[in-house]
């Protein structure tokens, strides 16, 4: 009986074992890796890069990120726009803001033009109250103050979180978003985002190289505008093509600047160790 | 006992203060995206009056060619900027923000002149990233030969781009019974020009290349016997070249291409011998009771692999040809047949029938890392490999009829051939043509 249940415990284990049984291999599965969190944003607001969410911030920085936030507290109306028909007070005012995103409240003003104060029935008529014609252009200029006001306040929010960034102190209450940023979009850790801007870019076929396990190192150098301004390779693969194609990803970088790169040297680490998994 | 714990803590913190003075290295463990964007643009006429059908042929050739390769994902030509109606043929006259615009990495750019029959081809590929040319070539030849140019620069475009050659310049040979009679084919990579080498009225087997020149080795029934035969694609020669009593089949060239390995009967039993160009026996490779056929060499010429039912079914065998010693393959499947071994030596391909079907399957020359590489319905049979080891030819009834298929060596991007006209089996691939 022992003999029998030795035998039987011996043929189970050469079955199992592979040894009268090979193992057939399945064809690996391929895997598909998706970076939601770190995908590039076009149009990333003003914040600190490596806050990581906590409990809903307030609201940015009323500065640079002036757009979207806040639909209800902005009755004024569409700054320069207004002025056209009526009185010209003065020429065309030295407007800072950098680009025209002045109509990301579709909503207070259908079109102006025609008659161009809905506002009196507006519920927060606010410190303006009647804005006739005779006061546009101080009502205007009080923009142009306010608008100012807001702008050096952002200037100001942003030299902070660039402070902060640099001392990776706490996060305070700062937004997610990018030091330099203006947009409405919630920006990324600028090494994330880097990674994620040069994985994109980076194409190569594995039909192209034969081999999974290249690796090539590279440092990066961006100027103050966040451009590269240079790369050079720490430790090179031993195949050209693979080298080349990451020096074709890293080229891309030379068309986008990204201020939260300014002056930043990275080091940088290109390998296949993704395929290898599939 | 103080001293020791200051000690410890220093350490620590020393410890603890390492990684912040070394920079984080970022890194990036795959390409976003694994084809390259590559615009083959329609060539344009140099001088001369224009020929639209002559430029759709050279583009859909390269177009086929490129897709195959799994390298490139093709941008499409609808979405063409003015560049690509221009005769801009260097770097400096290319207008490359417009396909960078499309986001194409590669360019394939070019111009004709047809005088007569008489054909200019100039084509160049460039690198729109870097906006320089990576490779250029000038053909010269009939205006039949548009096909072959435009494979030619798409084998340019492959050793540019990999540094190896492609292999689309070369021929398929295939067994095809479109006349009532098996007779052997040969025709285009890509399926074009098929042109019929033999007229045996009787049946045709098993073709093979020569390593060393437009020859093929090949059984036919000519005679009334399975008998071997060699042919010169060039100057339309045949020879018969083994006629032994019996069985005279499965010829395949050394890859020296001064010997050859075939299955004899004349003994009474199927064996592997070891014959001459011009059919003189050297020596007897195995002797076993059972049949030994389909051999296929190691890319040294040191080893064969080769189909055996020794053991009961036909499975798959290696025999080293110096010592004579012979080993099992593997030993997964019931019913494997029709080895073949790739030119890098690395993989052997071949078909295995389960489930009352055919599929094909690769596996390490050790036995080890075995792959099916082929699914669906359909039998799948007769693999041979592309000259450079990227590819592989075979025949398939997916679609009813057995036609000819390419695939690539992962088993991803196959694709038919030749599926018109009767039955199409037992292809081959030549080196370079």
């Amino acid at each position: 009986m022992l003999v029998v249940s030795f035998i039987i415990h011996v043929v189970l284990l050469l079955l199992f074992s592979g040894v009268i049984l090979p193992k057939m291999k399945t064809p690996p599965k391929p895997v598909y890796v998706v970076d939601l969190v770190n995908l590039p944003v076009k149009d990333p607001r003003a914040g600190r890069p490596d806050v990581r969410k906590g409990p809903e911030k307030t609201e940015p920085t009323p500065g640079a990120s002036a757009p979207e936030p806040k639909p209800d507290a902005v009755p004024l109306p569409p700054k320069p726009e207004a002025k056209p028909e009526v009185v010209k007070p003065e020429p065309p005012k030295p407007k800072p803001k950098p680009e025209p995103k002045p109509e990301p409240k579709p909503t207070p003003k259908p079109t102006p033009k025609a008659e161009a104060k809905p506002k009196p029935e507006k519920p927060k008529p606010a410190d303006k109250p009647k804005v006739t014609d005779k006061d546009e252009a101080s009502v205007t200029s009080a923009l142009d103050k306010l608008q100012k006001k807001q702008e050096y306040a952002g200037v100001q929010d942003k030299i902070a979180a660039m402070a902060a960034a640099r001392n990776k102190g706490s996060a305070g209450d700062v937004p997610i978003g990018m030091p330099d940023g203006k947009g409405s979009e919630e920006g990324v850790a600028s090494d994330a985002w880097l990674q994620e801007y040069l994985k994109q870019a980076w194409r190569l076929s594995k039909y192209q190289v034969g081999r999974s396990d290249l690796e090539t190192k590279m440092q990066l150098t961006f100027d103050a505008q966040g451009k590269l301004a240079n790369y050079k390779f720490t430790k090179k693969s031993s195949d050209a093509r693979f080298d080349d194609s990451v020096v074709r990803a890293v080229l891309q970088l030379k068309d986008y600047p990204v201020p939260a790169l300014a002056d930043a040297r990275k080091d940088v680490v290109f390998n296949l160790k993704e395929l290898q998994r599939q | 006992m103080k001293k020791l714990t200051t000690f410890f803590i220093l350490l620590l913190a020393l410890i603890v203060s390492i990684p912040s003075t070394v920079r984080a290295q970022i890194e990036v463990s795959a390409p976003g995206q694994q084809a390259v964007p590559l615009a083959v643009t329609q060539f344009l006429p140099m001088e001369g009056a224009a020929r639209p059908e002559l430029a759709k042929e050279i583009e859909q050739a390269l177009s086929w060619d490129m897709d195959l390769t799994g390298m490139f994902s093709l941008v499409d030509p609808a979405s063409f900027l003015s560049d690509a109606r221009v005769l801009a043929l260097n770097s400096v006259e290319i207008d490359f923000a417009q396909w960078r615009l499309l986001r194409a990495d590669y360019l394939i750019k070019g111009g004709y002149v047809v005088q007569g029959d008489q054909l200019t081809l100039e084509a160049r590929l460039f690198d729109v990233v870097e906006r320089r040319l990576l490779a250029g070539r000038r053909y010269t030849g009939k205006v039949a030969d548009a096909r072959r140019m435009a494979h030619s620069f798409a084998d340019q475009i492959m050793k540019s781009l990999t540094d190896e050659n492609g292999p689309f310049n070369t021929r398929l040979a295939f067994i095809s019974n479109r006349t009532g009679h098996k007779e052997l084919y040969l025709m285009d990579v890509d399926g074009h020009n098929p042109t019929r080498v033999t007229d045996h009225r009787a049946i045709v087997l098993n073709p093979d290349f020569s390593p060393r020149g437009k020859e093929l080795v090949f059984t036919s029934y000519k005679g009334g016997n399975p008998d071997l035969y060699r042919k010169e694609t060039y100057s339309g020669k045949e020879v018969r070249i083994s006629a032994q009593r019996g069985l005279n089949i499965a010829g395949r060239y050394r890859p020296d291409g001064r010997e050859l390995a075939v299955t004899l009967s004349r003994d009474g039993n199927a064996e592997l011998y070891l014959i001459g160009t011009s059919g003189s026996i050297n020596k007897r490779l195995t002797d076993a009771w059972g049949i030994d056929s389909d051999p296929s060499w190691s890319p040294d010429g040191s080893q064969i692999a080769f189909v055996s039912d020794r053991q009961g079914n036909p499975h798959i065998f290696i025999l080293d040809v110096a010592g004579g010693q012979v080993r099992r393959l593997n030993s997964s499947g019931k019913y494997n047949v029709t080895p073949a071994w790739s030119p890098k030596g690395d993989r052997i391909v071949f078909s295995r029938l389960a489930g009352g079907q055919f599929d094909i399957f690769s596996i390490n020359p050790d036995g080890s890392d075995e792959r099916q590489l082929t699914f669906g319905g359909g039998n799948k049979e007769h693999p041979r490999w592309s000259p450079d080891g990227r590819f592989i030819v075979y025949s398939s009834t997916e679609q009813g009829k057995r036609g000819i298929y390419v695939m690539r060596a992962d088993g991803s991007g196959g694709r038919p051939v030749a599926l018109g006209g009767g039955d199409n089996s037992h292809p081959a691939w030549s080196g370079e043509w």
